[in-house]
Formats: C-alpha cells, sequence, structure tokens
C-alpha cells in the first residue's frame, strides 16, 4: 500500500489523528477502493470514531498488492501522533506500508529539503467495525461547528457527560449529574437553543439522552480545523447516538457513542419524573427560593458569577443559558430545581426514622451548622432577588394561562425561612449528612424548635 | 577607576580597596562590555554544569564547563568583542557559573553594560552592572573565585580523512533538534558525503524509529564537507544540553570523524559583527 498527498491534506490528516487520539489509544488504519479510513475505539468500547478521506484527496493511491483488496491494520497511536506532530514545515507526505507489511511509514518531505520519516511497528493484523449504523434516526439535528462549540464551551471542562433534551421545539442542553451525587459544590448548567439557530432540526419524537463529552469534543476539534457542519442524529435514550462530519464529499467522520440507558439510575429519568410534580408546582418565586435554599452553601459571589456567564452567553450569540435568570423568567424550565436538590433523590431506604424530638434536635444542630456557614441571610436572597428577577409574579401568571397544556399543580406552602433552609425540611433530607459523626449530649433546651 | 570612584563618592562603595588609582594598575584582569545579552545568554548556556574554569589571555576569554567526562563545553570571546579589554598574564580561575548568571540577570531584561575585574588568586571576580536606561542604579557583585583543576582537551584531527565538517543555519537545526521524539534515549548522527547527507535517527523509543534527513543542498546548510560516512550515536540528553546554546546561535558547525567524537559550534551574534563562540565536545556511545 502507498499513498501520497500534499502538504495541506497532510495537515488535515494530522489534525483527524490529534482527534482520534482523544478517543483511544490505539488507531486503526484501513485502506480500500474508496479511500483510506482511521479508526479509533475508545477503553471502555462506548465510542468509535471513524473519518474516511476519499481517494480524491490522494496524489497517489495504490492498494496493496496481495490478493484481498483490503488492507488493515492496528497502530500505536502514541508514535503516530509523534510522526504528525509539527506539519508546518511540510509539503508532501507519503504513506506506506514496508518491510512484509509489519511497518507502516510515514515520510513527510518539509521545506528546506528535509525528509522526516517515522516507521511505526504494526501491533496486529486487526479492525473493527461498529455493530451499528447511522439509518433514519429519529431526530436529526444539523448546525454549524460554531454553535456546538459554543454549547460545549459553555460547560465546565471537567464535566464528563452531557445531557441532550430535544423536543419538537427547543434544544437544551444540560450537564449530568448522576443521581446520587450528592455534593453541595456542584453547578446545574443549561443552555436552551431554539431551532432556528441549527442549520437543520427535526425532532420527531421527544427525546432526552446523555452521552459522554470528551470524545465530542475531540471530534469537535475536528469540525473546527474543517470548519464544516456537524449532524447529530439519535433516537431514544440508551440507543447509539451519531455525529457526523463532511466536508466536500473528500472526508466523512463519524463518531458513534453510546448513550445512557433510561434504567440506569440517571438524572435524566429522575428529571422526567421531577418534572411532572415540580411543573404542577410552577409559581416561579416559589422555585427559585426553593433553588436558593436547596444549595445553602453557594454564596452569592458564586450566583454572581453564574449570572455573568448567562449574560455573556446570551450577549455572544442569541443562545440563552438557562441558569438562575433564565429559570425565573422561562416557566417552561421549571424543571431545573428538581436537579439541585440532590438529597431528595436518596432513596427512601437510607432516611434514618427518628421520632419527632430527636428529629426537631438533629434538626436544630442541622441548621446551626448550616447557617455557620457564609450563606447569604433572607434579607440578601431576597434583595438579590430582586434584582435579577424583577416582575416574577407577573410574568409567572402570564406564562401560566399561555402553557394551558401543562398547568402545575399548585406548590406546597412553604414559610420564608423554610424555604431558605429546604433540604432540612425535606422528607429525605439524612440528618446524619452535614456531619455524619455528630453525637448528641443533651437534649435540645431550646423551645422555639 | 573613574566608575567605581564615582560609587564611592555617593557612598555606595564603602570599601576603599576596591578603587584604583592608576588605570587598573592593580587588576590582573579588566573587561568592559556595552551590551549584556549575547553574553548573559552564553553563560546560560554553560549553566549545565556547576563549576566552569575562566581563563583569560591576550587571545581573549574562555570559560570552559565539563559534565561527567564526556561533554564539555567552551565560550571564547575575542578581546575584540569588548569595549575594554586589559589581562596582565595568563589568569585562571574556577568560577560558580550558577552565581554569575545570576548576577547577570540582576536588572532582568534591561539592557545593561558590565565590567568584569578580577585582582589576581584568591580575589573574588567582581562584576559592575550598570542599565542603560538608568543612572541612579547599578550594581557590584564579588563572586568567589575557586581552584579547580585543567578540563580535559579534547580535539579533532583537522588532517583526519574522515573529518566532516558541516556548517548550518542555527534557527533551522534547532526546528529540527525540537522535532526530534523527545521519547528517545539515544540519537544517532549519519553525516555522509552521499546521500542522505545530514542524518539524525531517534533509538529506543517502542513500536516506533524516526529520522529526519536534510539534503546538502538544502538552504539551511551553509557549507557541506563531507569526506567519509560517519555514524555514531550520543545520548539525547546530553544533546538536550546543547538546547540553549542552540537557541540563541545564528550559525552552527558541526564536526565529528571516524572517532566519532562530535564536536559543535555555536556562534552568537549580537548586534554588531563581533561573535561569541561556544564549543561543545560530546562522546559518542560505545557500538556494542
Amino acid at each position: 500500500m502507498k499513498c501520497t498527498f500534499e502538504g495541506s491534506n497532510a495537515r488535515v490528516i494530522a489534525k483527524a489523528i490529534q482527534s482520534l487520539s482523544k478517543v483511544g489509544k490505539e488507531l486503526y488504519v484501513e485502506v480500500d477502493q474508496n479511500g483510506l479510513l482511521l479508526r479509533a475505539i475508545n477503553a471502555t468500547h462506548s465510542a468509535v470514531g471513524s473519518i474516511r478521506f476519499k481517494r480524491s484527496m490522494f496524489e497517489t493511491f495504490n492498494l496493496p498488492r496481495t490478493g484481498n483488496a483490503d488492507f488493515y491494520c492496528k497502530i500505536s497511536m502514541k508514535p503516530c501522533l509523534a510522526a504528525f506532530r509539527s506539519m508546518k514545515q511540510v509539503e508532501h507526505c507519503e504513506l506506506s506500508i514496508t518491510d512484509n507489511q509489519t511497518k507502516f511509514q510515514v515520510k513527510l518531505r518539509c521545506k528546506l529539503e528535509t525528509v522526516r520519516q517515522s516507521v511505526i511497528a504494526i501491533l496486529d493484523e486487526q479492525n473493527i467495525t461498529a455493530g451499528v449504523l447511522p439509518d433514519h434516526s429519529a431526530n436529526v439535528i444539523r448546525g454549524e461547528y460554531k454553535l456546538f462549540m459554543e454549547i460545549s464551551n459553555s460547560f465546565n471542562a471537567a464535566e464528563e457527560e452531557l445531557t441532550l433534551e430535544a423536543k419538537s421545539d427547543s434544544l437544551a442542553a444540560k450537564n449530568y449529574i448522576e443521581g446520587a451525587r450528592v455534593s453541595d459544590r456542584f453547578m446545574r448548567s443549561q443552555l436552551k437553543l431554539k431551532p432556528n439557530e441549527f442549520t437543520s432540526y427535526n425532532v420527531t419524537q421527544d427525546t432526552v439522552i446523555t452521552f459522554c463529552l470528551k470524545e465530542f469534543r475531540a471530534f469537535l476539534l475536528f469540525a473546527e480545523s474543517l470548519s464544516a457542519d456537524m449532524t447529530l442524529e439519535f433516537d431514544e435514550p440508551g440507543s447509539p447516538f451519531f455525529l457526523k462530519i463532511k466536508k466536500h464529499d473528500d472526508i466523512e467522520c463519524l463518531l458513534i457513542m453510546s448513550t445512557l440507558s433510561p434504567d440506569d439510575v440517571s438524572f435524566s429519568e429522575d428529571y422526567c419524573q421531577r418534572e411532572l410534580t415540580v411543573q404542577d408546582a410552577a409559581s416561579p418565586v416559589n422555585v427559585s427560593k426553593k433553588r436558593k435554599g436547596s444549595a445553602p452553601t453557594e454564596q452569592i459571589e458564586h450566583k454572581r458569577r453564574l449570572a455573568d456567564d448567562t449574560t455573556l452567553s446570551t450577549t455572544s450569540t442569541d443562545l440563552a443559558l438557562f441558569q438562575y435568570n433564565g429559570l425565573r423568567t422561562t416557566p417552561t424550565n421549571i424543571s431545573e430545581p428538581s436537579s439541585v436538590q440532590p438529597a431528595r433523590l436518596l432513596p427512601e431506604g437510607d432516611t434514618v426514622d427518628v421520632d419527632d424530638d430527636e428529629e426537631a434536635l438533629i434538626l436544630a444542630a442541622a441548621v446551626a451548622v448550616e447557617s455557620s456557614q457564609t450563606m447569604p441571610t433572607a434579607n440578601e436572597l431576597l434583595s438579590y432577588n430582586s434584582q435579577e428577577a424583577p416582575p416574577m409574579t407577573v410574568l409567572a401568571v402570564q406564562e401560566d394561562g399561555s402553557d394551558e397544556d401543562c398547568v402545575p399543580q399548585s406548590p406546597e406552602h412553604r414559610d420564608n425561612v423554610r424555604a431558605i433552609f429546604s433540604r432540612c425540611f425535606q422528607k429525605t433530607y439524612v440528618p446524619r449528612e452535614p456531619s455524619p459523626s455528630s453525637q448528641m449530649y443533651a437534649p435540645n433546651s431550646d423551645t422555639e424548635d | 577607576m573613574y566608575h567605581s570612584k564615582k560609587l564611592h563618592e555617593k557612598g555606595i562603595i564603602r570599601n576603599r580597596k576596591m578603587l584604583t588609582q592608576s588605570q587598573y594598575g592593580d587588576y590582573k584582569f579588566v573587561g568592559h562590555l556595552d551590551h549584556i545579552k549575547t553574553f548573559h545568554a552564553c553563560i546560560k548556556s554553560l549553566c549545565f554544569g556547576e563549576n566552569g574554569t575562566v581563563t583569560f589571555s591576550e587571545e581573549g576569554l574562555r570559560i570552559t564547563v565539563e559534565q561527567g567526562k564526556s561533554i564539555q563545553a567552551t565560550l571564547f570571546m575575542d578581546p575584540k568583542f569588548f569595549a575594554e579589554y586589559h589581562v596582565k598574564d595568563l589568569t585562571s580561575f574556577g568560577l560558580k557559573l550558577n552565581v554569575f548568571a545570576e548576577c547577570l540577570s540582576l536588572f532582568g531584561v534591561m539592557d545593561c553594560s558590565v565590567k568584569m575585574l578580577y585582582k589576581g588568586d584568591g580575589a573574588p571576580l567582581i562584576v559592575l552592572l550598570e542599565p542603560h536606561n538608568d543612572d541612579d542604579v547599578s550594581t557590584e557583585c564579588a563572586i568567589k573565585t575557586l581552584h579547580v583543576d585543567e578540563p580535559i582537551e579534547y580535539e579533532l584531527d583537522e588532517n583526519s580523512a574522515s573529518l566532516n565538517v558541516i556548517f548550518m543555519r542555527g534557527p533551522d537545526l534547532f526546528n529540527i533538534f525540537n522535532e526530534l521524539d523527545k521519547a528517545a534515549e539515544e540519537l544517532e548522527f549519519t553525516l555522509s558525503p552521499q546521500r542522505p547527507h545530514f542524518k539524525i535517527a531517534t533509538v529506543g523509543v517502542v513500536q516506533a524509529e524516526s529520522t529526519v534527513e536534510v539534503a546538502k543542498s538544502s538552504d539551511m546548510i551553509l557549507l557541506f564537507n563531507c569526506r567519509d560516512t560517519t555514524v555514531a550515536r550520543y545520548k539525547s540528553q546530553q544533546l538536550r544540553l546543547m538546547n540553549k546554546a542552540l537557541q540563541a546561535a545564528t550559525k552552527v558547525a558541526i564536526k565529528t570523524d571516524a572517532s566519532g567524537l562530535l564536536e559543535m559550534h555555536f556562534m552568537m551574534q549580537s548586534g554588531d559583527a563581533e561573535e561569541i563562540y561556544v564549543q561543545f565536545f560530546l562522546t559518542p556511545l560505545l557500538d556494542i
């Protein structure tokens, strides 16, 4: 096998290898009638990325002389990355298989009559094929890479999964929080997009899917280097998710990723259930307060930062990031608070049965603990509310009227103090949680509680 | 000495011994440099070894550094490079190069002029730094000098039938070195009158080998004079010690012969035409 191509195409292939290197530690090379195919599979076999370069990209393209026309092999990614590391000076590239099909050779002819040559050992004559093929998925979304870049950049680099909630009239992207993850530190972000942001938007079936961000980002990088459009195709949760990039019929990329199954303990499931109850509860004022209360250790500054984020992304394009503000102004999105009450997601069995007296004592202790942490007082919260979301109640009324289809039930009544420390008053609250080693030595003498 | 006299009048120098009445009467060596930048870069490129041997003679200034008997670097400065250069007789002493480099960088990136003074055996090397754009500040450092052994003399036989010499442009060679696989433990240099004229191969990387070849007609090669094919391997870790010198070099000469001893000359040019040379000797790894 031998194929040659010029410098600019070599740089594209180098980018492709860089993207694939983020998916897997080995590179599968396949050569057939149609061109060159590079593939990588991740360690857990949950994602396969393949990038095809058509014959038109190559100056010469010789198939192996052996009987079977197709040639494939597996090589280690690391030396391959090293070979394609600095491509600035490259004018011409030649890929070939040498030494009786045991070596993969990359020959780069650079400026100033320099030739760089790397010989990489072939690990195995192995190939991978994905068991699924993208046929006609129920949902097809196509958009510019910039848009997906924006979505990806809106989330913390440490986030591992992304949840897409596709409806026929909107798409919401949010970070995925595992059902049982109980931490005061986590942040919930959500980005809501209208169909007209996309080049084409065809969602026939409302779907909530969750997939890995790492591979998604790797391919996004490649799409950026090609400045090409991206197409997402997916069905119900649990079935594969396809990401396609196509450029001038020369380059075709396909990333197949498994999505989180609805059977797993997943946020999407909890989320759906909660949506009903909370949407029933939908007085936005209440919701926002509940939200504050549910993350008591979050400080105002933190919230300010969030608010800043929001304004940033809203100004950059017409994307709307639904954080605190968005929540209050769009009641269709009321489901939000459910996600920030991790304690409620704990299974019932985990709670400790305590009689009323004891419960009150522990609660008092918990309240003390919570209030000793730096947290906004009720006043601060109120002023904050009034700054950030001026005509909440009015808006809510309007929206309620327009959104008759899912008229929520009336909310449980909660007074202010309770709303602030709402986590302490939840039925599923685990009193042990704030200080698991705490022990009560004397009964509570405070009569107010 | 005019300069230190001024400092003394200002009360900055208290020690009267530092003043010279006649023009450098007591000093075995006085050197004055108008611009410190290139000199500083050269000194930094020598800092891989702890102690350097400094030698002053009529031919100029030499600083030699060794590390473990297998790599040696020598800096040469012609008297022409100095604005003033006075030397009494051949003197040599040891110096902690890290300390010297640190003294030279006291003013950071500010351009300074530097004056070096040495009184003789046992006396410290006195370094006076004066920034060009600030008349109010100057520093004086006294660096302890040491006794050191004479460095090993390496030499390539100029008349050897296998002497190969290549002159290259510094930045281009730097790029080539930079693109070599960092994981390689050893590098193999091939110089040959036939193709490949100049080749570097990485050795010791799992599952991969890579080579870089430069044709002798390449624009980056300024002079190509190879008599015979020579192949030798060197530790990449030691070659990397040359990186700082290579980074600052405008031209590089690569010399080797059948013995495998590698001699590299780095020419550092400052604004004017004068040059500082840093010469490296690197012994090859034995073929087993």
